[in-house]
């Protein structure tokens, strides 16, 4: 099962670069996926694991920072890179 | 509270354990064979035929919600805000706060450009071809309406509707939920009162495969209100699946249950929404309701949203419900005669159609064990 996913990962910064600790992250759009949301920690990091490969559109925000939506492709047995940079 | 049992279930050839329940408190990871064997088996994953006991058009088991209506609100089927069903259909500008734009004639569109794409074929969710053996497979084939389904996540135009008093029945039953997994990542999920201390939601929001397995705790708000919590907040790490989520992580087993503490202050005086396992024939086309905790919204507020059904397999239920990420867990349910019964848990999000584990027979019987225990 493990080489048929791949994994989206990243980290959630604000508009100087720092992490943002308690961001929300979630698949807005894609192939199957579980509807469970990410909460950053203090260093702003976020990951889905054993995702069907496929183009996924994933949005992140906090209230002080604003929102940012992102896309990208995912491959079985990868993990796809993903950064947000909020502008707050 | 009742219980009623009008249709037949299929003796299984032999029994699997996958509806055996674990728990999270006893470390319980895998139970004996005669322990495993007293739970009801699963017939449609025995019998090997999605197609088998499937097409009922009864009301298979019934367990009934909190609230008794009286005679004047059946015969008025005051529903609000915007639930739907019962009696009277609920229609715009009747206790909504539906935006200018909720068109159904959008939704027809985009299922009929989404099977233009896929070159007149159906279309089948990926979830296939992991989770569904070859009978299930041929018979979604056999009949490719049953594959219309939604192109995206939020279908559409976004119409889904804040409920903005979340101290009424049934939007208080209604929890946000904070995850605390064991590897210490954090995550938001929903759930619902089945009982008076007991919550019912995803099995991935109790038991994270690649996070260490059980949630370490899991923070429970009832009727959360953006920064509001009416009936302030309980953790909770007891915690019950199915061996079939936690050890094979099928995704026809994702559900599970959170049971809160002895003495919390609000155990029995929120109410609890009822559940029902429905025969397919009920199920496709009926008028879900769908509430929860999306993580695109602000942060702790409760979004409602209702479609038809527009798929049932064995296992799950498939429609054009908007939902987003942090509704994992969200009920799904009926209204009718007044009484809310849950046929589903929300647990996928996809480009074809949102799901739920379908309240089939087995997982009927889970739940029931689990709100006994939360009694």
């Amino acid at each position: 099962m493990a080489a048929r996913t791949g994994r989206i990962a990243g980290r959630v910064l604000d508009a100087r670069g720092q992490p943002v600790g308690g961001a929300t992250v979630l698949i807005a759009r894609g192939p199957a996926h579980p509807d469970i949301a990410a909460l950053t920690g203090q260093a702003g990091t976020y990951s889905f694991t054993d995702l069907q490969p496929g183009r996924y559109e994933v949005l992140a925000g906090s209230p002080a920072h604003g929102s940012s939506r992102m896309t990208v492709a995912v491959s079985a047995g990868e993990a796809a890179s993903l950064d947000f940079h909020l502008a707050g | 509270m009742t219980r009623r049992k009008t249709g037949t279930t299929l003796k299984p050839p032999g029994r699997r354990p996958l509806e055996a329940y674990e728990e999270s408190d006893t470390g319980l990871e895998s139970l004996s064979v005669a322990q495993a064997q007293q739970y009801a088996p699963d017939p449609f994953e025995t019998a090997g035929n999605g197609a088998g006991a499937s097409l009922e058009s009864a009301d298979l088991d019934v367990e009934d919600s909190s609230e008794q209506p009286t005679a004047a609100e059946i015969a008025t089927e005051a529903a609000g805000p915007g639930e739907i069903g019962g009696i009277h259909e609920t229609t715009p500008g009747q206790d909504l706060e539906l935006p200018e734009f909720a068109n159904e004639a959008l939704l027809e569109t985009s299922r009929a450009e989404a099977q233009d794409e896929a070159g007149g074929g159906p279309l089948l969710d990926a979830w296939y071809a992991d989770f569904a053996d070859d009978a299930t497979r041929a018979l979604i084939l056999q009949q490719p309406r049953m594959t219309e389904t939604a192109m995206e996540v939020v279908i559409g135009a976004d119409d889904r509707v804040r409920v903005t008093n979340t101290t009424t029945y049934p939007w208080r039953c209604i929890c946000a939920l904070r995850i605390t997994a064991k590897d210490g990542s954090r995550w938001i999920g929903t759930g619902w009162l089945a009982g008076n201390r007991t919550v019912i939601t995803a099995g991935h929001c109790v038991y994270l495969h690649s996070r260490g397995g059980w949630a370490s705790s899991i923070e429970v708000i009832p009727g959360a209100n953006g920064a509001g919590r009416p009936f302030g907040s309980v953790s909770s790490s007891v915690l019950r699946s199915v061996k079939g989520w936690t050890q094979d992580k099928q995704r026809s087993h994702d559900y599970g249950a959170i049971i809160l503490p002895r003495g919390w202050a609000h155990a029995g005086k929120l109410g609890y929404f009822g559940f029902a396992n429905l025969g397919m024939l009920s199920l496709l086309g009926l008028n879900v309701n769908l509430s929860g905790y999306p993580g695109d919204k602000p942060d702790g507020t409760q979004w409602w949203h209702a479609r038809r059904i527009t798929l049932a397999t064995p296992r799950t239920i498939v429609y054009n419900i908007d939902t987003a990420g942090g509704q994992s867990g969200s009920p799904v349910w009926r209204l009718k005669d007044g009484q809310r019964h849950c046929v589903g848990i929300h647990t996928n999000g996809s480009v074809l159609g949102n799901s739920a584990t379908r309240i089939v027979a087995p997982v009927f019987d889970n739940i029931k064990k689990w709100k006994d225990e939360g009694a």
